[in-house]
């Protein structure tokens, strides 16, 4: 091979290997840009969901309110019992002496 | 030299020193001045923003959120932007819940702005459509409604100064922003870039309270029943735990069911509910016991500048009588046994006349005149509680003292406060405070406070059917500017649950209510928070104390006579000795649900792993273990081999 020639592959080789990480560096920005949306995406839809299980949460403490189920147990023939009509039971841990 | 070769020279010296001009350019661009330019084109090509930390949650001693913080939208419009009018208005009114036509007419204008706010999950699906521009704002929500609302407060907010617990633990709750640069266009579109977020958002401080969603829920319904039903211009309860100080449960309202502060920020004349403070003075002293008599005058006693009456009149009264029928005039005699020094030193030993140091903005300190301002009635008239003025949680920080054998703890309401890992940075210890009685005057003091629950007392409205309930009643005249208004009154209640072994102790409080009594008033309420608390499965009450609580005495309440408390002995008779060992049943080929079964009968907890039939357990088939130990079945599906 003639000087000339192996110039000109010397030359082809710098060439592709420039080439070679400019693609990759715009490769790898243009995925972080991508990610960086799907990452966006997915913490609009978390704050969706947070403000979702906020509003459930509050419809939970609402339905089980004693405001709400105390007129509803009324209509069914259900009332707050005396203490009297309460049971409660001393407990012995299992595995503890007696 | 030839004249080629001086003007070959002269161009190499114009060239170099071209080169050396724009070397030295370039110098002075990117080492002198390098900085500014990398940072305007920085600027030009980035946005610098914050992001906001969420405020940390205030919640109840039991993990039940009280107020928490979420991301909310108002909607700013660029009509200019849309392409599909028409789609984008059905859209917006369709997710936003509007009428069309307001947001056609926000389309009409140049720029449209809807304020909401909404919620993200009203916005997720307008999001990234062209003309539609999200502005997000943190707010605070309050998941059960109204709970507790004036202990909680509100944090500052544009025109409304912050309040409550929101206020006084405002620099705890307020996490610290974070920033990010966002990459942006010629154009100005924003774009998402990972790589240049500075600093993560950190949330607020976690706050859990003393109350109990539960029994507050409780509290306040009976409290607006009771203003309702009594015709009362307000009212207030407290319910505290004595052995820690932690106020489980704390409502006040007015006449119109708005919530106020008047069970912490306001103070009244307690009445007779003072009198257990001269009670504490004089059995602390040995000046009385429990079953001196003393002459009541038939219900009317004459002094140098004041005449006593008694509601109930009577001749002869011991101590224990004078408390349990409320007389004036028994404790007012008994009373000037007292120096006012003593009298004044034991009612401030109690915490009145003091801040008891709750964690809120306001607090009232309550009146409590140092004996050098005392009139010649002071003396008759504190005995009687009249001429000192407490808040509903001084009166519960009091009893709680009797309640907890003469030892004054700190109210609180804060249990514990974790940070945004979920480090716990505080967690509240009981504050001792001071020594105001001896345990065993304190003891006799609540042997007293039950009499007067009891059949012919004056809180007999209070007592329960299966637990005794120690309390005093207070009536006590309202003054308006100085002035005793005739015909109105306040009734307290301060009650002791269960007297042999406190777990509670509450404060009811009405004013102006229209059956004037406390007997009628604040009694028959405690006693229906009481019954309501027992019928739930809160967590405030130590079931298994409760349970070992003697039952109510023979000489106990009407009530009690037709109700008496079932005891079921527990573990039952028959039951297996928990202490022997076994052995470990062999379940294997069994299907699950039988070897479950198997192994229950057999007295063992379980645990499955897998699903199908049982192949074999952890410990062993044969192998030993006491009673309720925990037996892991391996189970695997079924390979019928052909």
């Amino acid at each position: 091979m003639t000087t000339l020639a192996r110039g000109r592959v010397w030359v082809v080789a710098w060439a592709v290997l420039v080439l070679g990480v400019l693609g990759w560096v715009i490769a790898r920005q243009t995925a972080s840009v991508v990610a960086a949306g799907d990452l966006a995406d997915l913490r609009d839809e978390r704050t969706a969901l947070e403000s979702e299980r906020a509003i459930l949460t509050r419809r939970v403490r609402q339905a089980e309110s004693r405001e709400v189920l105390q007129p509803k147990a009324e209509a069914m023939g259900l009332r707050v019992p005396a203490d009297s009509e309460a049971t409660r039971l001393p407990w012995v841990r299992p595995g503890r002496n007696r | 030299m030839t004249k080629s070769r001086i003007r070959l020279a002269a161009v190499q010296l114009a060239f170099a020193v071209g080169v050396a001009l724009v070397v030295a350019r370039a110098a002075q661009v990117q080492l002198l001045e390098g900085a500014g330019h990398a940072e305007t084109a920085r600027n030009r090509r980035t946005v610098e923003i914050e992001l906001p930390a969420p405020r940390g949650p205030i919640l109840d001693r039991n993990g039940t959120p009280l107020a928490i913080t979420h991301e909310v939208y108002h909607l700013n419009l660029t009509p200019a932007e849309v392409r599909d009018t028409a789609g984008t208005i059905d859209v917006l009114a369709k997710q936003l819940d509007l009428p069309a036509r307001v947001v056609r007419r926000e389309f009409r204008k140049q720029y449209g702005y809807l304020h909401g706010p909404y919620s993200a999950t009203a916005v997720q699906p307008l999001r990234g459509r062209p003309g539609i521009h999200l502005d997000a704002e943190l707010e605070r929500f309050h998941p059960s409604a109204d709970l507790a609302r004036t202990v909680l407060g509100y944090p500052e907010a544009p025109g409304r100064p912050a309040s409550g617990l929101e206020r006084v633990f405002d620099s705890l709750l307020t996490g610290v922003n974070g920033s990010a640069v966002q990459l942006r266009d010629r154009s100005g579109n924003l774009y998402e870039s990972p790589s240049r977020l500075d600093a993560f958002p950190t949330p607020g401080h976690q706050v859990f309270l003393t109350i109990d969603a539960q029994l507050q829920e409780i509290v306040e319904e009976a409290l607006l029943t009771a203003i309702e039903t009594l015709d009362a211009s307000g009212g207030d309860v407290v319910a505290l735990n004595p052995a820690t100080g932690e106020i489980l449960a704390m409502a006040s309202f007015d006449h119109r069911g708005q919530p106020t502060v008047g069970a912490f920020g306001s103070a009244f004349e307690p009445g007779s509910t003072a009198k257990v403070f001269v009670l504490a003075a004089l059995l602390e002293e040995g000046l009385a016991k429990p079953s001196e008599r003393i002459n009541t005058e038939n219900g009317r006693y004459e002094m140098e500048y004041r005449v006593v009456l008694d509601d109930h009149p009577s001749d002869w009264l011991t101590l224990s009588e004078v408390i349990k029928h409320s007389s004036n005039i028994g404790m007012v005699k008994f009373a000037s046994r007292l120096s006012p020094g003593t009298q004044f030193t034991m009612m401030r030993a109690f915490g009145l006349g003091t801040r008891s140091g709750l964690e809120l903005p306001v607090e009232s300190q309550g009146t409590l005149k140092p004996p050098h301002r005392w009139s010649g009635t002071t003396a008759s008239s504190l005995a009687m509680g009249y001429e000192v003025a407490v808040s509903p949680v001084q009166l519960a920080q009091a009893y709680a003292t009797i309640a907890n054998d003469g030892l004054l703890l700190r109210p609180t309401l804060v249990r514990e406060i974790r940070d945004a890992r979920g480090t716990t940075t505080y967690r509240h210890e009981p504050e001792p405070i001071r020594r105001v009685t001896s345990a065993a005057v304190a003891r006799t003091i609540r042997d007293m406070l039950e009499e007067v629950v009891l059949t012919g007392g004056t809180g007999e409205t209070a007592a329960l059917s299966t637990y005794e309930v120690a309390g005093k009643t207070g009536t006590a005249k309202r003054a308006e500017g100085g002035v005793y208004v005739e015909g109105s009154y306040t009734a307290s209640f301060a009650s002791v649950f269960p007297a042999a072994d406190p777990q509670l102790v509450m404060v009811v409080k009405f004013d102006d209510p229209e059956s004037v009594y406390a007997r009628w008033s604040a009694a028959p309420v405690t006693k229906e928070v009481l019954e309501r608390l027992l019928a739930t499965r809160s967590p405030v009450l130590n079931q298994q104390r409760l349970a070992s609580v003697p039952p109510v005495s023979p000489r106990a309440v009407p009530a009690a006579a037709n109700a008496s408390r079932v005891i079921v002995p527990w573990p039952r008779p028959d039951a297996p000795d928990v202490d022997s060992v076994r052995a470990v049943p062999d379940v294997s080929g069994l299907s699950l649900r039988a070897a479950v079964r198997t192994l229950h009968a057999a007295g063992f907890r379980v645990h499955v792993r897998g699903w199908g039939t049982a192949e074999q357990t952890t410990p062993a088939a044969g192998d030993t273990a006491t009673y309720g130990t925990p037996v892991t079945i391996v189970a695997a599906p079924r390979t019928d081999v052909p």
